[in-house]
């Protein structure tokens, strides 16, 4: 940390959302101040401790240039670069603006292959949200367990550690296009809405709201009930293997899981 | 309403009877075939495979797996469907077996359909029936996620091909790897009824391919690290292997299918079935361990060759559980050989992906897996004259036959080395085990600690440092105990090219 000599730390603070974080870096690039001297944080995301004699900046989020920065980086860098980039702006980490930042300088001179550059701390820091991320989203294909409502909407509800509903709602709307079904993140409030045959949509959702949906109708409970009697005749007895289980299947993951109750 | 439940529960007891006498079959994995969903219908699939829970034995459930029907008129001495076991017997309908599919599916719960079933009436019949079952599925149902099913021994070559038009992998379990084993447990299947099927389901594959240009059958993962050591590009492979297979090369088995009339798209078919090609996920079988008393180099042997004539995607091992009182049949003081099981998928793993062959692994004179180390480890300390291996130089396959380097690794050294000298800290960031691996390296011309190159020392060393962890977990590596399970049932450690570990 450089204190009170020389030249002074920059700090931007961004809003946790892609499009906070895209103009963040937007606009601290454009500051041409010497990358060295700046960092991003995303304070809600539990980053940014005041740093002394530093220098605050708030990032308000314009869509425009967040465009900017992603087109550019499609461009100048690559494609798959890109995505690796923007899967760890989903993160929990909240080192992740100033991470995926500091990764840029050298994607623009290296191109596409600066991910393989691992050795260098930011891009591992990237390399690693991201795999954390499209990991847990992985996982989630899986686990997520839809519910079906009177009138035959299926909800799903999960409290993933990073931000995943656009990760994981396209893998359903390309799986279920004939079917109107609710994702509900219980953590963040907020939920993918897909009404069949229409492109999924997001926005907040309240735990009042939530609570509405809970009609599941005894059909529901009927194929619930078989489902758990399959899981619990599958296994075979003398494997029995309840820790490697638990290691495959984290506690966490089976909150809302139908069988795991 | 009444009506509703009262089916409801005659479909809950079915689904107990059925889905129990389905769970010793272990390929239950959903991977090998990408496929987007389609308007009108449900489903999709993914290459990597998506599991859906875990079980109580920590295996992984991806596929709603059921018999058809536990009736069966064969007598296999280590099937709790055998027809001399006084059992209750049941069937689903198709209607049945469609509506618990594409329920389930809709809810999540599973990747797709795993359709056995014991031999009623007639291989024919049962054929049949399953046809029927995955036609309506497909046609009626629009279902659109995975299907993998069985092809019955000694089934007439077209029923069998028919079945492969609507699912994704079609299996025949080999089971026991010996005619002699064969013979004594299951005394109504042999090699010839086993492997017929089996051929003319990786012909149905390759004449797709060739001729019509179908999506089918991706190759797999020992094809691909064969191909890459050989030095071929997928062109020259597949023009070496139509030789093979359509050549004046061609088995014996085949030429007797040809007699029985050449590959032809049944007119029956839509056209959304059709576009999804011939058993586009390949196929699997299924081999039992430790019910017969062959060696474990019998058993590689076997697979290795199925890996190389017959095309397969995975082969599956199943230890041995006891659950007929029939004499027989071993008893096994342990309980099902869960090591020996494990040290097999090791083996499987060294084969497909590391370019080893069977006769590396093990040989006549040490016929088994050793209990304290794993396979490549085992193989490391029998060939030191070839370490240390230079970090800096060593070629992928060089980097690959070092214990605690695993494709992952080796992959992002060979990329990592291009941009800077790597030492080990460096390799310890990519993913190497160190701890395994450093006996068996150098860093610019240097070991990480002076050690020596000897065979005691070195094992010594390796135990203590998984400290007190033995046996299962001893092997840290790529094979962690919690790897080599997901692997087991396929999971994300599935490729359907061989390119990566994971999509
Ligand atoms: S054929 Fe053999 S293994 Fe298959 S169900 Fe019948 S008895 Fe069991």
């Amino acid at each position: 940390m450089l204190l009170g000599q020389g030249k002074q730390n920059r700090i931007y603070e961004c809003e946790d959302t892609l499009e906070g974080i895209l103009s963040g870096i937007y606009q601290a690039w454009d500051a041409v101040y010497g990358h060295e001297y700046i960092h991003l944080t995303v304070p809600s995301a539990g980053g940014g401790d005041m740093v002394l004699f530093s220098e605050y900046h708030t990032v308000i989020p314009d869509a425009k240039q967040a465009n900017k920065v992603v087109k550019t980086i499609r461009k100048k860098v690559s494609e798959e670069v890109c995505e690796i980039l923007l899967g760890a702006l989903y993160s929990k980490n909240p080192d992740k603006a100033d991470a995926v930042y500091h990764v840029l300088p050298g994607a623009f001179c290296m191109g596409s292959r600066v991910m393989g550059n691992l050795t260098d701390p930011y891009v591992r820091a990237v390399f690693e949200m991201n795999r954390n991320v499209q990991h847990e989203a992985h996982e989630y294909l899986g686990f997520l367990r839809f519910e079906e409502q009177e009138e035959g909407i299926l909800l799903a509800r999960f409290a993933p550690k990073n931000d995943l509903l656009e990760i994981v709602a396209p893998h359903f709307e390309d799986r279920f296009p004939e079917e109107n079904f609710i994702i509900y993140d219980t953590s963040r409030k907020r939920a993918a809405f897909h009404q069949k045959n229409h492109e999924f949509f997001l926005r907040g959702l309240s735990e009042e709201e939530d609570k509405q949906f809970f009609q599941v109708t005894s059909k529901e409970m009927d194929f619930q009930k078989m489902w758990k009697l399959f899981v619990e005749t599958i296994a075979v007895e003398d494997r029995e293997n309840k820790k490697l289980q638990r290691s495959l299947l984290p506690y966490h993951f089976r909150k809302y899981m139908t069988e795991m109750h | 309403m009444a009506v509703v439940y009262q089916e409801n529960m005659g479909l809950m007891e079915k689904l107990r009877i059925l889905s129990d006498s389905a769970k010793y079959d272990v390929a239950c994995t959903s991977s090998g075939v990408d496929r987007k969903g389609a308007a009108l219908n449900m489903g999709n699939t993914a290459a990597c495979g998506i599991c859906h829970s875990f079980s109580a034995d920590g295996r992984c459930i991806s596929l709603l797996k059921i018999l058809l029907t536990n009736e069966c008129i064969y007598d296999c001495k280590y099937c709790i469907n055998r027809s001399s076991n006084d059992i209750i017997r049941t069937s689903f309908t198709p209607e049945e077996v469609c509506t618990l599919t594409s329920e389930f599916y809709r809810r999540n719960y599973i990747e797709g359909l795993f359709l056995s079933s014991g031999v009623q009436h007639s291989p024919d019949r049962t054929m049949e029936q399953i046809i029927k079952t995955l036609r309506l599925l497909r046609e009626t149902y629009h279902f659109n996620g995975y299907i993998h099913c069985k092809a019955i021994p000694g089934a007439d070559g077209n029923l069998v091909e028919m079945a492969g038009w609507y699912a994704d992998r079609m299996s025949v379990n080999l089971e026991l790897v010996t005619a002699e084993g064969l013979k004594r447990l299951a005394p109504h299947k042999n090699r010839k009824n086993i492997l017929l099927p089996m051929r003319k389901i990786q012909d149905g594959i390759e004449e797709g391919r060739q001729m019509l240009g179908f999506c089918g059958g991706s190759k797999g993962a020992y094809w691909h690290t064969q191909r890459r050591l050989s030095g071929k590009t997928e062109k020259e492979k597949l023009e070496e292997d139509t030789v093979r297979l359509f050549g004046k090369e061609r088995e014996k088995t085949s030429d007797a299918l040809d007699a029985a009339g050449g590959f032809k798209v049944p007119s029956v078919l839509s056209d959304s079935v059709k576009q999804r090609g011939f058993v586009p996920a390949g196929q699997s079988t299924q081999i039992i361990i430790g019910a017969t008393p062959e060696t474990d180099f019998e058993v590689m042997s076997v697979v290795e060759a199925l890996y190389r004539r017959f095309d397969l995607k995975r082969v599956f091992y199943s230890a041995f559980v006891r659950v007929n009182d029939d004499a027989n049949l071993p008893v096994l003081p342990g309980g099902p050989p869960l090591l020996r099981e494990h040290r097999m998928y090791q083996a499987d793993w060294l084969l497909r992906y590391y370019g080893f062959s069977a006769e590396e692994i093990l040989t006549k004179e040490r016929p088994n897996f050793n209990v304290l180390l794993d396979p490549k480890c085992n193989w490391a300390l029998g060939h030191l004259e070839m370490f240390p291996v230079e970090i800096g130089r060593a070629d992928y396959f060089q980097l690959l036959r070092v214990p605690g380097i695993g494709p992952k690794s080796a992959r992002r050294i060979v990329e990592a080395r291009k941009n800077a000298v790597l030492g080990f800290d460096d390799l310890k960031k990519l993913g190497v085990v160190l701890k395994r691996a450093l006996y068996f390296i150098t860093c610019s011309g240097q070991m990480l600690y002076p050690t020596k190159l000897e065979e005691d020392y070195i094992v010594r060393h390796l135990l203590d440092a998984s400290s007190g962890k033995f046996p299962a977990h001893l092997c840290g590596e790529k094979f962690t105990y919690r790897q080599m399970s997901l692997f087991d049932v396929g999971g994300i450690l599935d490729p359907g090219t061989g390119e990566g570990l994971c999509c």
